[in-house]
């Protein structure tokens, strides 16, 4: 591995657009730790959505997909759900479920909803993990072997 | 021998069996302390049974161990995995590559089909079903068996813990009653979503050995235990590795 980083990522999310046609499409922002690196409006029914990042730190990072706010008419904005989360073209599988979604929509703001993959109107989902990837033993696991 | 697979092959492998979105992974790929561990704990302490020998690699997943017995001077191999992604991806590499591997695509019991010097089963053992007569059943197939499994410290000496799983992960069984299920493109039963709605959906059983199981497995079948000694390949994981010779 050239360069001083720990791991490179390529993260990809299969997301299923319920948008009914008098909604407006969802925009949303994919990143790592606060950082979002991709910017997509979901039209499609089913598409997948990918960025790449650059871990510099051993240890726990938090993949994030924000569903972006707009202005006005943001109780239209459609509602999608996560169907699959790949790392490296390897799904996390169940652990899908150890996932925390923040909806912005809840009277107290960000509270904690776990095993809720449908993110509704606006929020931020995040998940957790654990850099280098392919130590990884057990739970969950990349690689070849 | 292991940077000539870094230099050589591994790129081409990993894009084989997890596809283009797994690019970076194949660029930045190193061996790490584990598999250097499992590779020269189980391959290398044992070429004698790989070099010049005819093997079947039962439940190759990815083939990176046919792959290396290859590069270790096996005769050939015969990679068993039933998940045609990566059976697939394996004889898509090996066409490229010209191993001198056979891929197919089914479950351990295709072992029958071959005659070969040793049968290797890397990590394979606790997911198949009634493991006493998968193993019986090979005597008229081979000579020697090279098996690594994990060592489960909290299992008593000779008994076996079950424990149920879903079967949507990198590394999963099958429900053996459900076959007709399986999804050909991902080997999985059930999805991360049916998996939740009916949790009985797509289960498996892993099967979890005590230290001197196949010590007594083998005693019971007439077969003689060559080598068996443990090996840490991590700060999680422990494995046995036997040499059974089935003909002695």
């Amino acid at each position: 591995m050239s360069g001083n980083y720990v791991e490179r990522l390529r993260i990809s999310i299969d997301i299923e657009n319920q948008t009914r046609k008098d909604q407006i499409n969802p925009t949303i922002s994919l990143g790592l730790n606060d950082e979002f690196y991709s910017h997509y409006t979901v039209t499609n029914d089913f598409d997948t959505y990918s960025f790449d990042a650059i871990v510099y730190t051993v240890g726990s990072q938090i993949v994030q997909l924000k569903i972006n706010e707009l202005e006005q008419d943001s109780w239209r904005i459609g509602q999608i759900y996560i169907r699959d989360l790949r790392i490296h073209g390897i799904s996390v599988g169940m652990n899908l479920y150890s996932s925390i979604y923040y909806p912005v929509s809840h009277p107290d703001g960000h509270t904690e909803m776990p095993s809720i993959l449908c993110l509704g109107n606006r929020g931020l989902w995040s998940f957790q993990i654990d850099t280098p990837l392919h130590e990884n033993t057990k739970d969950w696991k990349i690689g070849l072997v | 021998m292991l940077e000539e697979f870094v230099d050589s092959y591994s790129k081409d492998l990993i894009l084989a069996c997890f596809g283009d979105e797994a690019e970076l992974y194949a660029e930045d790929f190193k061996i790490t302390e584990s598999f250097y561990r499992k590779y020269s704990t189980t391959l290398l302490e044992n070429i004698d049974i790989i070099r010049n020998k005819t093997i079947v690699d039962v439940g190759s997943s990815t083939g990176v161990w046919s792959v290396l017995m290859c590069m270790l001077g096996a005769k050939s191999v015969v990679s068993i995995e039933p998940r045609a992604k990566f059976s697939n991806g394996l004889k898509k590499f090996t066409n490229k590559h010209n191993f001198p591997i056979t891929c197919v695509t089914d479950f351990h019991t295709a072992t029958s089909d071959y005659i070969v010097d040793t049968v290797v089963m890397m990590q394979i053992a606790d997911l198949i079903p009634d493991i006493v007569t998968f193993l019986a059943k090979l005597k008229s197939n081979t000579d020697k068996i090279l098996l690594n499994t994990e060592l489960h410290s909290h299992v008593p000496n000779d008994q076996i813990e079950v424990v149920l799983r879903p079967n949507v992960s990198l590394r999963h069984g099958f429900n053996f009653s459900e076959l007709d299920t399986v999804d050909s493109v991902t080997g999985n039963q059930t999805d991360i979503f049916k998996a939740i709605e009916d949790p009985d959906n797509g289960l498996y059983l892993m099967y979890n050995y005590g230290a001197n199981y196949f010590q007594t497995i083998a005693r019971y079948l007439g077969y003689t235990v060559e080598k068996n000694y443990t090996t840490e390949y991590d700060e999680k994981t422990n494995s046995s590795i036997y040499v059974i010779n089935l003909k002695s």
